[in-house]
């Protein structure tokens, strides 16, 4: 065997055995985590692990999937983009068969609402963001017909009709 | 009860896979523990393909109905079954060290299995992509197309369909216990990974590799721990069962194994459309050592992969376009550095990959000489350029892209490579460990 081979080889061992360690100290490392990580998981419900998981807007879903029938059309207006990345598959996830047409509420997406081509209009925003969507809310609570309001600790929407 | 049911479920999609092998007599000198990942691979490809052909022949998917052929199967792959001898010996020559090796890989597989059912999905591609069309699916009762339309992808339909098979068995949606599902392809990567190193090299050695393989937190995590629900270690178990069947071809030169090398590799066209370079790339080594073998009866069975791959790219065609990421293909050439300087970042990802790609290159500059390996480093290379390609012409730069998908992509790969990384390593650490033994007695 040439000599600088002996050394890679020599080289791979360690390395090999370098691995290994580190692969044996991380599988009880993982389990410890069953302890220190999951044990406050493992007695929830599934729709508390969801909730704990997705945070305040699934159970705003719940909120609109128990507010609206199974095959309505929904449009869904939310307040800041920044609070909502990937929102519109999930809601999708949860609420289908219902189609949710999900948006970020701007002035120019009145014209939607004054389309009246959805079931239901579902609003959406943060209470700490002074959004365009809950100042719509404010202006035009008398013309929309107010299914369910929602309210957490962070959050307010609403599940309303054309009236 | 839920996770019972699906845990049947799972059981039946083996047997399913069991009953082709047994029908078809594929695999014949092969132990049952040996058959289970192929097992497991076919029956995973045969649910969904069934949904499938279903859904297009507009026969409600009920259980009695996908229960009907299923039951017919079993029963003629019975009568066809071989006597089953259980060998007493397990375990009984193994050495003390193996039998912790062994401990520790019983430890991870428990670990990730307790994981896969201790949320419900909470990965991103899962509820947005996989079980998200498999719900859609399984409540619309058929393959609805405007699903691809709406949600923007055109990704193929084996684990849509397979996940979709389970929940109508249950009866109902539970996106936790169908998570069991994503554990089974990190199950039967190990297994698959165990019995094809032991086969070439030896027990201890097959188990080493095996627990620096499934110990990567790459692969826990997808197989239960957070990114249970993603499609990638599916895609990289096809890929391996695909290159351990073309491995077995090319000693064997039986059409048996051919026609299970092509169907695996129809199959695994459809877990991901990241699998269909890999398996023309395979496809392209299959032609090339038929007609240098002069065996041209052969080259058409080295074809059936494109049965299943046609019809869906028909179905696509059909009721298309289904809209995609990557709708211009002019490429970005000013961004070559920085897609090598963002892929090699992840491969030196620590928390994700251990020791694997380090260990990957050393062992293939140093050690490659021989040509027996030349097909598996041909693989491994070609698709990280092809990936490399795609990042080309991504809408997105790749300090954004890369990071975001590397670990998913590389996770594909992972269990060839460690495979290719034992065998090249197995004869120098023998030798070593041999000069080093003999050392010791003078």
């Amino acid at each position: 065997m040439k000599n600088y081979k002996r050394y890679w080889i020599v080289f791979c061992t360690l390395i090999l055995a370098a691995w290994f360690f580190v692969s044996f100290f991380r599988t009880f490392y993982n389990f410890s985590k069953v302890y220190t990580e999951e044990r406050q998981w493992m007695f929830l419900s599934d729709d508390e692990k969801r909730s704990k998981t997705f945070g305040d807007i699934y159970n705003f879903l719940e909120f609109i999937g128990e507010n609206t029938k199974t095959h309505d059309s929904i449009l869904f207006f939310f307040s800041n983009k920044k609070y909502f990345a990937g929102t519109g598959y999930l809601s999708t996830y949860f609420l289908y068969p219902r189609q949710i047409y999900f948006s970020q509420f701007k002035k120019d997406t009145i014209s939607i609402i004054n389309s009246k081509k959805f079931d239901y209009i579902v609003l959406y925003w943060t209470n700490n963001d002074n959004s365009e969507v809950q100042n719509y809310f404010k202006e035009n609570s008398s013309k929309l017909k107010t299914v369910n309001i929602y309210e957490s600790k962070n959050t307010k929407g609403g599940v309303f009709k054309y009236e | 009860m839920n996770e019972v049911l699906i845990i049947l479920g799972l059981i039946l999609v083996v047997v399913i896979g069991y009953s082709i092998i047994f029908i078809c007599n594929f695999l014949k000198e092969m132990s049952l523990f040996e058959k289970s990942p192929y097992a497991f691979a076919l029956g995973v490809g045969a649910v969904a393909f069934e949904m499938f052909l279903y859904s297009i022949f507009k026969i409600p998917w009920n259980p009695a109905y996908l229960l009907t052929p299923i039951v017919l199967i079993v029963i003629a792959a019975f009568k066809m079954m071989p006597k089953i001898r259980f060998k007493h010996k397990l375990f009984t020559n193994w050495s003390l060290i193996e039998k912790v090796i062994l401990v520790l890989i019983l430890l991870l597989i428990f670990f990730v299995a307790f994981e896969a059912q201790l949320r419900p999905v909470s990965a991103w591609d899962g509820w947005a992509i996989w079980l998200l069309k498999a719900k859609m699916f399984y409540i619309d009762g058929f393959v609805n197309p405007a699903v691809y339309k709406l949600l923007k992808e055109g990704y193929p339909f084996v684990i849509n369909l397979s996940v979709a098979f389970l929940y109508t068995l249950l009866g109902k949606v539970d996106d936790r216990s169908v998570l069991l599902l994503f554990f089974c392809f990190y199950l039967f990567t190990s297994i698959l990974f165990y019995t094809q190193v032991k086969k070439r090299t030896g027990n201890l050695f097959a188990l080493v590799f095996t627990f620096l393989l499934i110990s990567t937190q790459n692969l826990v995590r997808h197989g239960g721990r957070f990114e249970a629900g993603y499609a990638d270690l599916a895609l990289g178990f096809y890929f391996f069962v695909s290159l351990s069947l073309f491995l077995r071809f090319l000693k064997s030169w039986s059409n048996r194994d051919l026609i299970i090398l092509s169907v695996i590799l129809g199959i695994t066209g459809l877990i991901k459309e990241e699998g269909i370079s890999y398996i023309l790339l395979i496809s392209l080594f299959l032609v090339y050592s038929i007609l240098k073998s002069k065996k041209y009866k052969m080259i058409p069975l080295s074809f059936i992969y494109l049965i299943p791959i046609g019809i869906w790219q028909m179905f696509k065609l059909y009721f298309g376009p289904f809209p995609g990421l990557y709708n211009s293909f002019v490429p970005h050439l000013n961004r070559t550095i920085s897609i090598i300087y963002f892929i090699l970042k992840e491969m030196i990802n620590f928390q994700n990959w251990n020791l694997l790609w380090i260990l990957f290159f050393i062992a293939f500059f140093t050690f490659n000489l021989s040509k027996k390996y030349f097909y598996i480093y041909c693989l491994i290379f070609f698709q990280l350029f092809i990936y490399s390609c795609v990042f080309l012409i991504s809408p997105y730069p790749p300090n954004v892209h890369i990071p975001n998908v590397m670990d998913r992509l590389l996770l594909h790969l992972a269990p060839i490579s460690v495979f290719v990384t034992a065998l090249v390593l197995y004869k120098p650490l023998k030798i070593l460990l041999r000069n080093i033994n003999a050392k010791i007695k003078i």
